[in-house]
């Protein structure tokens, strides 16, 4: 599968006093085994863009292609760009709206025409996939799940129309920090099964912990690209940009500041476990006079 | 002790005979506190906030803001003036098509002398840092600025108390930098008395007081650095330590005299007492 935007740019109600272009010249393209983080600060264009990887939005200018082919050319069909490309929106619980659980999930899949047995099959995997219970929350009606079960409910419904690419926007807003954690694990487990992610986020050290690629849009363009080390070792930019940084790295930048050896490249929490235990972490072993010349390694 | 809010016995059901969302509460808040309120997603916060300015009223015990009851409807105005409210929308909060008439809306209801308006409005304006966009559109403005203007807008009712319900939840780091910044600044240079609500440990370990929630009712109140020390118990409440706190704790089971650390400056500095 192969996933492509070559040169687009949109503009929002073109001709009339209101026109904005919201992305110039954006070339991006999604693979298998992708796991990328969309960042940039509000109005950057990270949504705009995320809504024409599945076609939501036609490109002003410049294509958007799946597997080669035009998306938007005369005679293809979009359903299957809908169906390969799973987007899931901010604040999705909003959009529940069926009477049970299971009738939601089952809605996409309905659509696709699959037979009872397939829809329930695979309305089923979407609720383990996302971690609800078939039997004992599948009956209930959706308003009656927590919040972050509401979210995990209206995810489960974009999985189960087995897409290729999960693209998320800011699938974490407004959750507390255990429904955070459970809900980006959950997303890294269908990453290591297989689908490929586009996640629009703004938190830094979830795009440290997951993404293989992170890119950078400010005033609609892509003005980074790269693995989330070569994009946080532009920390001064990210910043100039309004943007954070991983906290490790701000925590690494001042202790080298104070002459502590911490490595640069830094990123993970469980990198920075591991440097500031080897830089300060044995009090029985050598001293520390000894060891300052040593340098830890993430 | 000189207290502006107080709860007492404090529960509210949303149905008659059903769940107590805030269940026996028994708090108050001191005048110009800076409090933090933590819980997971459906702990009772929201609903505990909304009882502190009489938008709900509580369905058993009494809730009173400097001193008036708020069951008594002939206080509803001035405690409405006295505590004002902001909430994660930032979309949902502004109603007109300027800045300044969004601040003025607030003043035009508590019918405030026109002549008076505008010094107020500035003022306002000047303190959240929004009085360069004054007469600008408030949908052109970033969610950040959008919060900052209904801010203004609670703030021109010169209220002593803010209650912001998850105010950040919905902005980009900048945003939340630029309203939680304001906030401080409110309770440092005019007194004004703040309640936060919010799910970013890294914005709880900036107040003063933190309390943490859980099936309607307060489990954990104290500094953050008191809050922060019991791992166990956050975890228990679903929440985390911050980054930087988990760091210095791990750190800390290895070389004992590190210190529970809440930010990278703490830890930083912690660091550097050991190096050299």
């Amino acid at each position: 599968m192969e996933l492509k935007l070559d040169h687009v740019t949109h503009t929002y109600q073109p001709g009339s006093p209101f026109q904005a272009t919201a992305i110039r010249d954006i070339s991006l393209t999604v693979g298998d085994g992708d796991f990328t983080a969309l960042i940039g600060p509000t109005g950057s264009g990270k949504s705009t863009l995320a809504q024409h990887l599945n076609g939501l939005l036609k490109p002003t200018e410049g294509t958007v292609t799946l597997d080669g082919e035009d998306i938007h050319q005369k005679g293809f069909d979009r359903r299957r760009v809908r169906q390969q490309v799973g987007l899931v929106f901010q604040y999705p619980e909003t959009q529940l709206f069926e009477e049970t659980v299971k009738k939601d999930i089952a809605f996409g899949p309905r659509n696709l025409g699959l037979s009872e047995d397939e829809i329930a099959e695979r309305v089923r995997t979407a609720m383990e996939q996302v971690g609800l219970d078939f039997e004992n929350e599948g009956d209930k009606s959706p308003f009656e799940l927590s919040g972050g079960k509401m979210r995990r409910c209206a995810i489960a419904g974009v999985i189960a129309m087995r897409p290729k690419v999960l693209v998320l926007d800011e699938p974490t807003a407004g959750l507390d920090p255990e429904a955070r954690e459970d809900l980006m694990e959950m997303v890294a487990d269908l990453h290591r099964k297989g689908t490929a992610i586009v996640m629009v986020t703004h938190s830094m050290d979830d795009a440290a912990k997951y993404c293989s690629r992170t890119v950078v849009l400010e005033k609609g363009r892509v003005v980074m690209d790269g693995a989330p080390r070569e994009v946080f070792s532009r920390a001064e930019e990210l910043t100039r940009m309004g943007l954070d940084v991983p906290q490790v790295l701000r925590l690494g930048m001042l202790l080298r500041e104070k002459g502590i050896p911490f490595p640069e490249d830094a990123i993970r929490e469980e990198e920075a476990e591991k440097a500031l235990l080897e830089l300060f972490g044995n009090r029985s072993g050598p001293g520390l006079q000894d060891r300052k010349g040593g340098r830890g390694h993430a | 002790m000189n207290e502006i809010i107080r709860l007492e016995k404090v529960s509210y059901a949303y149905e008659e005979d059903g769940p107590r969302a805030v269940d026996g509460l028994d708090l108050s808040f001191e005048r110009g506190s800076f409090t933090a309120v933590l819980g997971h997603n459906g702990s009772g916060k929201s609903t505990m906030a909304k009882m502190m300015n009489g938008l709900f009223l509580p369905t058993e015990g009494r809730v009173t803001v400097d001193g008036m009851d708020t069951a008594d409807e002939k206080n509803t105005w001035e405690i409405r003036k006295k505590a004002g409210m902001i909430f994660q929308n930032p979309d949902n909060q502004l109603v007109a098509t300027v800045v300044t008439d969004d601040v003025a809306f607030g003043l035009e209801n508590l019918g405030v002398p026109p002549a008076e308006m505008p010094e107020r409005i500035n003022w306002a304006l000047e303190q959240a840092g929004m009085a360069e966009h004054a007469f600008k559109a408030p949908h052109l403005l970033s969610g950040g600025q959008k919060q900052r203007v209904a801010i203004a807008g609670v703030l021109a009712m010169r209220p002593e108390i803010i209650i912001c319900d998850e105010a950040t939840a919905m902005l980009d780091p900048q945003g939340r930098r630029e309203v939680l910044s304001v906030m401080e600044k409110l309770n440092r240079e005019q007194g004004i008395t703040v309640i936060w609500i919010t799910h970013f440990m890294e914005e709880a370990v900036r107040f003063s007081r933190l309390l943490v929630m859980d099936r309607g009712r307060v489990v954990m109140d104290g500094t953050p650095a008191e809050v922060f020390s019991d791992e166990e118990k956050l975890e228990r409440m679903h929440l985390r330590l911050p980054v930087m706190a988990r760091l210095s704790m791990k750190l800390r089971k290895e070389n004992g005299d590190i210190p529970l650390c809440l930010t990278a400056e703490d830890l930083a500095r912690e660091a550097e007492k050991r190096w050299n």
